[in-house]
């Protein structure tokens, strides 16, 4: 456990917990006096009315129909009335009997019996007037929780002196008695008994009622597996034992003879007890080898044991393991304290401020059981019902909402992990896009390399030699020169992004050699179709294949040909594109056998753009070439 | 854009300033533009500062202006002659022709560009023709602006909602169907002649299209960054 005081510092902490306990000690009290104030109400308020505190008592070990004479001359007790050594007694028959003078101003017309046990009848004048569970048999009604009013009857009734005997029937080991009686009018009686009838019944059943709504909400929630914590389910089973324990205050006619059912109701309250003190102990995360795990333990193993071993020991046992309960309890309120502080959350103070609560009404509870509170008064702890549902409520409120922060957190935390993720993947993309880019980078500068070493470089190299052999022209050297810049020019043009456009490669090329034709004094004759589509494979590579054979070609015209007149016709086929360029120069006889070094660095070009090349001429007759670019073509 | 028969220009030279830092370069463009009767090199300027001081000395025709200059860049000098001296037209020397830069130019308000390997002919060919109102244009940027001006479009919607204000830039951007028609004919090779015959209209007149271009070119650039502006907030409207 965490050490107290560290998170103690914390100021707003303090203030939540001082807040709470103020609410909790006002609700406390609030509770307090509404019981209070129905507890002042229980006695009779007529002044006319008539507390008899003081009986003619005897015991009796056989069940009698009339008050036995042997009764006027019994020794007085005290009202209330107890039998002290009840916890060993066989069992047996007591007998309370009082006189009373009834005159006609005194309206006494009833008799109201806060509190007897266990069963009981009523004579008035040596006529049974009422009676209250059986008298004989092993079957007992449960009438000690039962506050009682009988009618006198005005035939009974004499004026002056009257007599009223009450047979108790006290069952073995448990409680047995009488509080003090009262005569008065019925409507007067009447409200008395209906308060108390409230305090000590119907709010039974409201409390009984809360906790076992409590515990089959926390049933429904496990069952639907909201929740599969198990101490919700500890929770929910300590909620139904408490109903079972508050039968033993609710049913008047049990379902089982009275050993067994005192053992099943004060089992349930021990069972009760326990499993309170496992459930703390869960919660505040007390380490297994911790001395209160083996006090639990002892606790728990050895009530079951005792319990079964004599029916009739059950009372007994409450009051020994209400006290051990007791003293586990004081200290699983200082462990809810710790835990809470050390936690800063106000659950487990709710928690131990409710155990505190409970703790006070049933010390109240066992000092009655003792015998050392009155037996006309009450048992308290059964309101804590009431208390155990809120603070139930407040945990699972706590809970939820934790549970909803935490899953919310969750949900942040997934949606930046996503994000971060998502950002990762962008990166990884992006890196394979740039090793990508960076490769067709260096295919392409490779390329470029080698297309200006092969052309540029070549006719450099050349118009050097050229320069440094001793039979170099002027000329010849231009010439090398001027064809070097040329092709430099063609792959820069071929760089150009022109979008897979051949008519503007072309139209780009014809500039480039506007001037030498002209001052050759050719004529070029520039004819290009309208619906000339765009070539897909035409990139920077493909362009330079295309304007080094359209170079190629006019090279050849410009150098041999002797024309005047050039046509260029570029022109659409079904699955091609035609470049047509034409002369009308001298043309050359050709051999079939040796084609010639430049037609077949043409059909080389040609064929890596998928496409051909054909050439015609004859002399005299110009010379025709037909470059066919197919459309579909996949490089 | 060939305008070989150069006999129908003026006969005073016109004035030409060059920015370029490059000496080899420079001292190319000075010989080239010193041995045509019809331009008269009014300076020259190897920084943008430099360039400024020439231009408030001087008022030339045409500016022959390097890029890659060693204090900026020549795009500003374009954007400050298009905003101070729109009479002057400006022509980019650049190397290779590269649409990137080019376009870059025509949108600061350029008039064209000189590729550095032109033959001798070919540089004071292109002068002249800017200089007398025409604009170069070649299949390469002529296929950007087209690229552009659909793009253009796609984006329009965006703008529809833009401020009132602007619509009237808009308008004044937005490209007619014959100047669409002769930059596509330039993307696809067609020469400025070709043009002319297959649109039955002269040749100064396809010209006049392009040079249209530029100017909208430059206009909806500007136009564009005012509008940015605005949506950023940096301009109250």
């Amino acid at each position: 456990m965490a050490r107290a005081d560290a998170p103690l510092a914390n100021p707003s902490w303090l203030k939540r917990l001082g807040l709470f306990y103020v609410c909790a000690i006002l609700i406390a009290l609030a509770g307090a006096s509404i019981l209070f104030y129905q507890i002042s109400k229980a006695t009779p308020t007529d002044p006319g009315a008539i507390e008899i505190k003081v009986a003619r008592f005897s015991e009796q070990t056989t069940y009698k129909t009339r008050p036995p004479k042997s009764l006027e001359q019994a020794l007085r007790v005290q009202l209330p009335h107890r039998i002290d050594q009840m916890l060993s007694t066989p069992g047996g028959f007591y007998w309370y009997e009082f006189d009373f003078t009834a005159l006609p101003e005194n309206r006494l017309e009833a008799l109201y019996i806060p509190r007897f046990a266990m069963n009981a009848e009523v004579y008035l004048n040596g006529q049974r007037i009422a009676f209250f569970g059986p008298m004989t048999g092993d079957f007992a009604e449960r009438n000690w929780n039962r506050p009682q009013i009988v009618n006198l009857g005005p035939n009974l009734l004499q004026s002056g002196q009257n007599t009223v005997a009450i047979q108790v029937r006290a069952f073995p080991d448990y409680l047995a008695g009488l509080s003090t009686v009262w005569l008065g009018s019925d409507e007067n009686l009447r409200e008395a008994y209906r308060a108390r009838y409230e305090v000590q019944v119907t709010s039974v059943y409201l409390s009984t009622a809360f906790v076992l709504g409590a515990g089959i909400v926390l049933t429904i929630l496990i069952g639907m597996g909201k929740s599969r914590s198990g101490l919700l389910m500890l929770l929910a089973s300590t909620c139904f034992l408490w109903g079972v324990r508050n039968l033993a205050f609710l049913t008047t006619v049990p379902p089982f003879e009275h050993g067994t059912w005192i053992q099943i109701t004060q089992g349930a309250l021990l069972l009760f007890a326990s499993l309170m003190v496992l459930l703390i102990l869960l919660y505040c995360q007390v380490p297994r080898k911790r001395l209160e795990w083996k006090i639990w333990w002892i606790y728990s193993l050895s009530f079951p044991v005792l319990l079964i071993i004599n029916e009739n020991w059950a009372l007994r046992l409450v009051a020994y393991y209400g006290v051990l309960g007791l003293c586990m309890y004081t200290w699983n309120v200082y462990l809810l304290v710790l835990h809470g502080n050390s936690k800063q959350s106000l659950a487990p103070h709710a928690f131990g401020f409710g155990l505190l609560c409970f703790m006070a009404l049933s010390v109240s509870d066992l000092l009655f059981l003792a015998g050392i509170l009155p037996f006309d008064g009450y048992f308290l702890n059964q309101y804590m019902g009431i208390a155990m549902f809120l603070a139930m409520s407040y945990f699972l409120i706590d809970r939820y909402s934790n549970l909803l922060k935490e899953s919310d957190r969750f949900n942040e935390t997934l949606q930046m992990r996503l994000m971060e993720r998502e950002a990762e993947l962008a990166e990884q993309y992006q890196r394979l896009q740039k090793i990508d880019e960076d490769k067709v980078k260096m295919a392409e500068r490779q390329r470029l390399m080698a297309d200006m070493h092969d052309g540029l470089g070549a006719h450099l190299v050349a118009a050097i030699h050229h320069l440094q052999s001793s039979n170099f022209n002027r000329r010849n050297t231009l010439n090398l020169l001027e064809s070097g810049l040329r092709d430099l020019q063609l792959t820069i043009d071929s760089l150009e992004p022109i979008e897979q456009d051949l008519t503007t490669l072309l139209g780009a090329f014809r500039y480039r050699i506007a001037d030498s034709m002209r001052s050759a004094g050719i004529r070029l004759h520039w004819a290009i179709d309208d619906d000339i589509p765009a070539i897909p494979y035409l990139d920077a590579r493909n362009c330079l294949h295309v304007l080094r054979i359209v170079q190629e070609i006019f090279t050849n015209i410009l150098k041999h040909a002797q024309a005047s007149e050039v046509s260029l016709v570029v022109s659409r086929g079904p699955k091609y594109v035609g470049v047509q360029i034409q002369d009308n120069g001298v043309g050359f006889e050709m051999d079939a056998q040796h084609p010639g070094r430049g037609l077949n660095n043409l059909n080389q070009r040609a064929a890596s753009l998928g496409g051909s090349i054909d050439m015609s001429t004859a002399a005299g007759r110009g010379t025709r070439y037909l470059l066919k670019l197919p459309l579909n073509f996949q490089t | 854009m060939n305008a070989r028969d150069l006999d129908q220009f003026e006969s005073k030279p016109f004035g030409v300033i060059l920015v370029e830092d490059e000496p080899a370069t420079l001292d190319h463009l000075v010989r080239v533009i010193e041995s045509s009767s019809h331009l008269k090199l009014l300076g020259v300027a190897s920084t943008v500062q430099d360039a400024y001081s020439l231009l408030f000395m001087t008022n030339p025709k045409v500016a022959l202006i390097d890029l890659g200059l060693p204090d900026s860049s020549g795009i500003e000098v374009i954007e400050w002659l298009s905003k101070n001296k729109p009479e002057t037209e400006c022509l980019v020397i650049t190397a290779f022709g590269d649409e990137d830069h080019v376009v870059r130019s025509l949108e600061a308000g350029a008039s064209g560009y000189l590729l550095k390997d032109y033959s001798n002919d070919e540089l004071i060919e292109h002068i002249l023709e800017v200089a007398n109102g025409g604009s170069p244009i070649s299949p390469l940027i002529a296929r950007q602006l087209l690229f552009k001006i659909q793009h253009e479009k796609v984006m329009e919607n965006h703008h529809l909602q833009a401020k009132a204000d602007l619509d009237e830039t808009r308008k004044a951007c937005s490209i007619t169907d014959r100047e669409l028609t002769v930059i596509q004919q330039v993307a696809r090779g067609f020469t400025a002649q070709e043009i002319a015959g297959q649109m039955g209209i002269s040749t100064h007149t396809v010209a006049t299209h392009v040079k249209r271009l530029y100017k909208k070119l430059h206009v909806h650039s500007r136009s564009e960054a005012v509008y940015e502006a605005t949506m950023l907030g940096l301009l109250d409207l």
